[in-house]
């Protein structure tokens, strides 16, 4: 099973790596994006197959560790695109801006062990599970939002679409991510109770994950409020990416947190 | 008298305004970019990033201050969303977009009836909405962010976490007995005194120190329950029991003359394997130095613990004089349980290694309030974001029109939205062109 789920991992890997060439492709010629579009949905028929059977190696949903937290991510960015693309025509070719993406937390999961342990036992509860499906909902959302957001800095119409409908779906997608981060704070901090007796820890991932979710929700008010659209609603958007980014990422470097789970595999001699 | 009314109102409009809420959420943000998270990085201790965020004035100021403006802001604003609950979109008379199909309006009254909306007729023009009261979820998830303030008020005032470190077999009372004055401890403590830890039984990932289980079964008037780091003993809807830490205590006997002076679980913390740790035993003023290896095996000529289970337990136990000179050990030998080592008159004897459970007894009077806050946010949310108002109108004007409007979407959004019901196949597939 271990080595069934290194297989697919590397067919997962190089799926993603052809999206992404297609994703390049499509920048050349239009005609890529039909047949990049297979490939992207084959990339998550593939990855969906490879995290099944990486459940089934380690015993847990994929969601200890750099490794499998990448792994995860990026097949939900894809998903989340494919979906969106089929759901609403207007958004044919989100797996182009999902594809660099995730090819980057690809890359950036195999510098991490990859072997399958099972969850340690902070980690067992249906609630840690719950928290983490809403991280990575967040996760693809407000990636969603800020991609499109980095296409209208640049002066690039995002799909074709006009700037009134590119700001609507930018912002819809702000909305839906600061959603499912509000719920992902919630469990979280219900399940540190739980395991510390205390609702809130000042260590780092928390701290920046209230960063990104107060700062999501100024753009939230200021497009409400104040209507902001086009470059000032992008530029807001873009500006809370870094955030969001480190409050995700930043575990996976900085083990003084509650969050960091490459835990070092201590033999007794 | 007037000067002070005006005064209020203008206090009252002025905290209650969307820039003042927008500038104090700003100012919060601010304050934990600059003056917060740098410290994480430098690698300041939890108790002094907690006085900075919890105790400094400025930090309680922008957290009052977002406090006073969301309540402000949120009451404003409910009267608005209640009232405009209440209402209709009126019908627009000089843009709207025409109904393309071949349909009469009873023939759209019928559809959209049956796609849950409410209906109006006034004379050649229908109304339709759905979730008309969808604007008051944001007031839900404004108010909740006050009650889970109330929550962690609640918190800090009312909770408590006592400490509880029981060995297999031993029972609460027993535990609390050995630390002091049963008393001490709060009522919830004192009443778990009949309850026994039957056993804690670790896991392993392999031979590594990663724990796959750690589970704590208790006993208490012939009842067991079986409960985990992750999965607390509810004791109460608002205290719970905690598995908090494991560790392999030594029992030692003092033999003095033949006379056992001593026969106790010795509080040291020898795990992981090749912890060193000592304890003071009750005779002569004798310490004992111990290293444990739960599974002792030798490697390149050195003792060490092939496992973390306890298959072959040995201990290395060095016994000394307490005293704060640095000396040489009296005593010293790697022993097995049964065997002793001798210091002088007196013998101490290894009997075996014990597994202890560090527990914590937790309440929080204000987890019941910060689990409804946490749930209003969340559901306040939902419906506001999931369930958007939709308003349609449909009116007669030399064909039929439609206007629509779908709450937190633009109007061209919102005609979009509304075109599924109106369009006709060939505006559907024009608009997809």
């Amino acid at each position: 099973m271990i080595v069934a789920s290194s297989i697919i991992h590397a067919a997962y890997f190089v799926t993603v790596a052809l999206v992404l060439g297609a994703s390049i492709a499509a920048l050349l010629r239009s005609e890529s994006l039909r047949w990049g579009g297979r490939i992207a949905w084959l990339a998550v028929a593939v990855g969906a197959v490879g995290l099944t059977v990486r459940t089934l190696a380690s015993g847990h949903l994929p969601i200890f560790g750099t490794f499998e937290n990448t792994y995860t991510s990026s097949w939900v960015l894809l998903t989340v695109a494919c979906v969106a693309a089929w759901k609403d025509e207007r958004l044919t070719g989100a797996w182009r801006y999902a594809a660099p993406w995730s090819f980057v937390l690809q890359c950036y999961g195999l510098r991490f062990r990859s072997e399958p342990v099972p969850l340690t036992i902070s980690e067992q509860s249906l609630i840690v599970d719950v928290h983490v499906v809403f991280a990575w909902l967040a996760f693809a959302g407000l990636i969603g939002a800020s991609t499109i957001a980095v296409r209208t800095l640049s002066r690039r119409r995002p799909f074709g679409l006009d700037a009134e409908e590119a700001d609507d779906i930018q912002s819809r997608l702000v909305l839906m991510g600061f959603c499912a981060l509000s719920a992902m704070l919630v469990t979280g901090a219900f399940y540190l109770w739980i395991l510390f007796g205390s609702f809130w820890r000042w260590e780092v991932v928390e701290t920046l994950s209230l960063l990104a979710w107060l700062g999501y929700g100024l753009v939230v008010h200021v497009r409400l409020f104040y209507g902001w659209s086009g470059w000032k609603l992008a530029a807001a958007t873009v500006a809370v990416l870094p955030l969001l980014i480190l409050a995700f990422w930043i575990w996976s470097v900085f083990p003084a947190t509650y969050h960091y789970f490459d835990i070092p595999l201590i033999r007794p001699y | 008298m007037r000067g002070l009314r005006d005064a209020a109102r203008r206090l009252w409009f002025f905290s209650s305004s969307r820039a003042t809420s927008m500038w104090v959420i700003g100012a919060w943000l601010g304050l934990w970019l600059v003056w917060l998270l740098p410290f994480h990085f430098a690698g300041m201790s939890e108790d002094t990033l907690t006085a900075i965020g919890e105790k400094t004035l400025a930090f309680r100021a922008v957290y009052a201050a977002v406090l006073a403006t969301t309540l402000a802001c949120t009451l404003r604003r409910v009267r608005r969303d209640l009232k405009r609950g209440r209402g209709w979109i009126e019908p627009a008379t000089t843009s709207g977009v025409p109904v393309d199909r071949a349909v009469s309006i009873d023939q759209i009254t019928e559809s959209l009836q049956a796609e849950g909306f409410e209906l109006r007729r006034e004379g050649a023009s229908v109304t339709a909405v759905r979730n008309r009261w969808s604007a008051l979820g944001g007031s839900v998830f404004h108010l909740s962010l006050l009650v889970i303030a109330l929550g962690l008020y609640a918190h800090s005032a009312a909770s408590w976490s006592y400490p509880l470190r029981v060995t297999e077999g031993q029972t609460v009372g027993e535990a609390l007995a050995q630390v002091g004055p049963a008393q001490q401890a709060p009522s919830a403590v004192r009443s778990l005194q009949d309850l026994s830890l039957v056993s804690l039984a670790p896991q392993y990932f392999r031979d590594v120190l990663l724990f796959s289980r750690l589970d704590a079964t208790v006993e208490r008037a012939g009842r067991r329950s079986t409960f985990s780091l992750s999965s607390p003993l509810w004791l109460d809807p608002v205290t719970i029991l905690r598995v908090q830490d494991f560790g392999l205590a030594p029992r030692f006997q003092v033999i003095v003359d033949g006379k056992i002076l001593q026969d106790s679980v010795v509080s040291m913390r020898l795990f992981p394997p090749g912890t060193q740790d000592s304890a003071t035993l009750e005779s002569r003023g004798l310490v004992v130095d111990a290293v444990a290896f739960p599974d002792h095996g030798v490697v390149a000529g050195r003792d060490v613990s092939l496992s973390y289970n306890i298959s072959n337990p040995r201990l290395l136990a060095s016994v000394r004089q307490d005293s704060a000179v640095p000396q040489k050990y009296l005593a010293r030998a790697l022993l097995a349980p049964g065997e002793s080592v001798q210091a002088g008159p007196v013998s101490v004897r290894f009997v075996g290694f014990e597994r202890f459970g560090s527990f914590q007894v937790t309440r929080s009077w204000g987890m019941p309030i910060l689990l409804i806050g946490g749930m209003l946010l969340v559901g306040g949310l939902a419906w506001r974001v999931l369930w958007p108002r939709i308003d349609l109108v449909v009116w007669e004007d030399d064909g039929l029109h439609f206007e629509s409007r779908v709450d937190l979407r633009s109007r061209a959004e919102a005609l979009r939205y509304a075109s599924r019901w109106f369009a006709s196949p060939a505006q559907k597939d024009e608009d997809r062109a």
